[in-house]
């Protein structure tokens, strides 16, 4: 298999684009997938300081080489989850990472700082594990984030990754969902802009990339993955995908081009007024928002505060 | 190619005889000759060996074979995983021989920012 640039041996072939590259112009490839969702989408300004959120996977920590690569200013925070060795493992790639690059990392350490962790936090509240992880983790990006001073927050979802969500926001006609699934999600209502630079990169490149990176890491799946739906539609989109090369993209940006407009129209007229949470002051259609219930539920379930009966968080991705 | 390692005790060391084709009796006669005259023969069949995650495995597989049959063979969705050999990318149509060690690494990960 030849590279489609240089006709050298290639190391990777990506049959969406019908192409396959050397590991040069692999890199060329990655970096002018994300620059042309930077531009395209808007999402950062040569000057703005960003948080990378950083998981210790292969997602996250190829973005932040490729947002310093691309010379842009990006801090990385880990979030401490608290499951069990996985974290240890994630977050020491994480470290190993920074101190490489040279670059900062903050860690939190949701026992320590709020007083929870995930797997405690999801008995208590009974929830799943990635439902009380996902709106722990969104909460404490964006606490962290202004309290830092930084403008954007970078998440490393890819191409798979929101090409699953919008599968399960349709299988479930999630119509709240489906009109804010975006690339880009403005500052407003106290929430930092957040970005998803990686949509066009698909997570075989991301690993492929963290691989010829000499990036190290966390290739085991976190343990409290097991059952997740979003892995369950992942690889059958990836059926899909292997009979039809190009389907998962040409569905998400299908959707972005032709279908977001439609529900971002039918949402916002139906859109709930949005108030301060009586605890934590963050905007929330209840009296207390998402996750000072899930807080309080985790770390002092007799003094729950319950909201209005019909209370739903809204959720940014 | 099939390789066996095969160590002679009297020679002291270990080294490989190609099993393919027509050679494959003509080294077993090797072999048992060798051990008529010397006594004990230990030999290994060395394999493509394919390191799979999430359970952690092993499993083993004739060579030589292209990347691309042992992704059928296993039932691998080529999507779903990338193929390294010593800290490099190998393609489908590359071919892998016996005694090489391989990894599928999945490239799946869940959960929900
Ligand atoms: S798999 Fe679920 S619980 Fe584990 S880190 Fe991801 S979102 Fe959190
Ligand atoms: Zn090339
Ligand atoms: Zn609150």
């Amino acid at each position: 298999m030849k590279c489609r640039v240089c006709r050298g041996q290639a190391v990777i072939d990506i049959r969406r684009h019908n192409a396959a590259f050397c590991r040069e112009h692999f890199f060329e490839h990655v970096q002018s997938q994300v620059k042309r969702s930077i531009k395209t989408f808007g999402m950062l300004a040569p000057d703005d300081k960003i948080l990378v959120a950083v998981s210790g996977g292969k997602d996250s920590l190829a973005l932040w080489d490729i947002l310093l690569s691309l010379d842009y200013k990006a801090d990385g925070l880990y979030i401490g989850l608290g499951i069990g060795e996985y974290s240890n493992f994630s977050q020491e790639k994480a470290e190993v990472f920074a101190t490489s690059r040279g670059a900062h990392l903050h860690v939190v350490n949701m026992k320590d700082s709020y007083g929870y962790d995930i797997p405690q936090g999801a008995v208590s509240a009974r929830r799943a594990p990635c439902g009380t992880c996902g709106l722990s983790k969104r909460y404490v990006m964006n606490q962290q984030a202004c309290k830092a001073g930084y403008e954007v927050i970078a998440t490393g979802h890819n191409l798979d990754d929101e090409v699953a969500t919008l599968f399960g926001n349709v299988l479930h006609w999630n119509l709240d969902a489906l009109s804010r699934q975006r690339p880009v999600l403005p500052t407003e209502h106290g929430f930092v802009k957040k970005i998803k630079p990686l949509v066009r990169l698909g997570e075989r490149e991301m690993a492929a990339y963290c691989v010829l990176r000499g990036i190290d890491y966390i290739v085991e799946e976190c343990p409290m993955s097991e059952g997740n739906t979003g892995i369950r539609y992942k690889e059958a989109l990836n059926e899909i995908e292997n009979a039809s090369p190009g389907t998962k993209h040409q569905f998400f940006f299908g959707f972005l081009d032709r279908g977001l407009d439609h529900f971002s129209e039918q949402a916002g007229v139906s859109a709930p007024e949005l108030k301060s949470c009586s605890n934590c002051g963050a905007s929330t259609t209840g009296e207390i928002c998402a996750f000072c219930r899930l807080r309080q539920m985790a770390t002092d379930p007799e003094r729950v505060t319950v909201g209005s009966p019909s209370f739903r968080p809204r959720r940014r991705h | 190619m099939r390789l066996w390692q095969v160590c002679f005790q009297c020679a002291g060391g270990w080294y490989q005889v190609c099993l393919c084709g027509a050679d494959r009796q003509a080294s077993r006669e090797q072999i048992r000759w060798k051990a008529a005259v010397h006594g004990e023969v230990k030999a290994t069949i060395l394999y493509v060996k394919v390191c799979l995650r999430n359970p952690s495995r092993e499993v083993e597989l004739d060579g030589p074979m292209k990347v691309g049959e042992i992704l059928v063979a296993l039932h691998v969705n080529p999507e779903s995983v990338i193929v390294i050999r010593d800290d490099e990318l190998l393609t489908k149509e590359m071919a892998v021989a016996d005694a090489d060690s391989i990894e599928l690494r999945p490239v799946i990960s869940g959960g929900g920012v």
